[in-house]
């Protein structure tokens, strides 16, 4: 989903270089309240694997391929402000080494993958999580909705390539929005299943490492199956 | 306080223990597991291939990214030098989000002691 150099016009690309801009500028300031010494080195390591994770690309159908951005997850598992800045790390790091995706374009890959995948389908997530915890609690709660928001973040993020694109004159909107959602609709299936994956795994080795459980005190996992049995 | 310290140094070990745990994780999938990644067109890609759009990709602005579509140069295996970009990936990704994370720690920490001394009375009391 990384947009090269050349697909997005001036007026849309510094737009977005000044929505992304003054977003992550923000959220440099907010996490001088949230980030906690021991959330540095988890920073650190969040960012490597997402981008060793987005290197992974898997195949879809007809020839595309696909691969994760785990937006949601890292504001999952760090906290919305601190998830925001380790993608947009991941994506500098991509832009100025590896040549994914264009310098121009980093503003708009920042808005639609970490503001989009990330913040926004957090803060749907946090809407949907609330009710549903009361049913199913909190473990099933957060896991069903990050595999529900994790999915819809990739199709949003899709939707407003395509909207990006369209508005730069490169693809009319009625052929980038079918052609971006469809195939971003089954990615985002891998998406949402790699997301359940590790939230699960994390959840299960150190529930307290996950900044949106906010379920009972939590026991270590050898003591807590003790208890169960 | 003692004890509190205590606690908090064997709760730090053992985030330690994890993260080291998760950084193997990231090092294997980036360096051995990448070469075996789809080479096909990502969904982007192949929609600007199919809709006749991908003629419109320019020069990288930025043209001095030392590794090109994840190929270390001078490698002839394309496997190998997947991998190795990807190894070094991983490890410039740790090491810049940890800088931004003890620079934004280190602020965050100068930021409250000036609050605190500039701010006599809380304000939540009156």
């Amino acid at each position: 989903m990384h947009i090269p150099d050349g697909f997005l016009d001036p007026k849309t690309y510094g737009t977005l270089w000044g929505v992304s801009g003054s977003t992550v500028a923000y959220a440099l300031y907010k996490v001088k309240d949230t980030l906690t010494e021991k959330k540095i080195p988890l920073l650190g390591i969040t960012a490597a694997f997402i981008f060793a994770a987005m290197m992974m690309n898997f195949p879809v159908a007809g020839g595309t391929s696909g691969h994760v951005v785990l937006g949601l997850l890292a504001c999952l598992l760090l906290g919305p402000w601190e998830g925001l800045l380790t993608i947009v790390v991941v994506l500098a790091v991509q832009c100025f080494f590896f040549a994914d995706g264009g310098l121009t374009a980093l503003g708009a890959n920042i808005f639609n993958m970490a503001i989009v995948a990330g913040l926004l389908s957090y803060a749907l997530l946090k809407v949907m999580k609330k009710p549903l915890a009361k049913r199913l609690g909190e473990k099933a709660a957060l896991l069903s909705s990050a595999a529900v928001f994790a999915w819809l973040g990739i199709v949003l993020a899709s939707a407003a390539c395509a909207i990006e694109l369209s508005l730069s004159g490169t693809v009319p909107f009625h052929i980038a929005f079918p052609a971006m959602v469809g195939v971003h609709s089954l990615i985002g299936i891998g998406e949402g299943f790699i997301t359940v994956v590790v939230l699960s795994v994390v959840l299960q080795t150190r529930p307290d490492l996950v900044n949106a459980y906010q379920g009972p005190a939590l026991m270590p996992a050898g003591v807590a199956k003790e208890a169960q049995s | 306080m003692k004890l509190d310290m205590k606690g908090s140094l064997k709760r730090n070990r053992a985030i330690w223990i994890f993260a080291g745990a998760a950084l193997v994780v990231a090092i294997l999938v980036g360096t051995f597991a990448s070469p075996f990644a789809s080479k096909s067109p990502d969904g982007l890609d192949h929609t600007a291939e199919a809709k006749g759009f991908a003629k419109k990709e320019a020069k990288d602005a930025w043209s001095y990214a030392p590794m090109k579509e994840y190929a270390y140069p001078g490698i002839k295996s394309k496997g190998v030098s997947t991998g190795l970009s990807g190894l070094i990936g991983v490890l410039i990704t740790l090491a810049v989000a940890a800088v931004v994370g003890l620079l934004l720690y280190g602020l965050g920490r100068i930021w409250k002691k000036k609050d605190d001394e500039s701010s006599g009375i809380p304000l939540s009391e009156t």
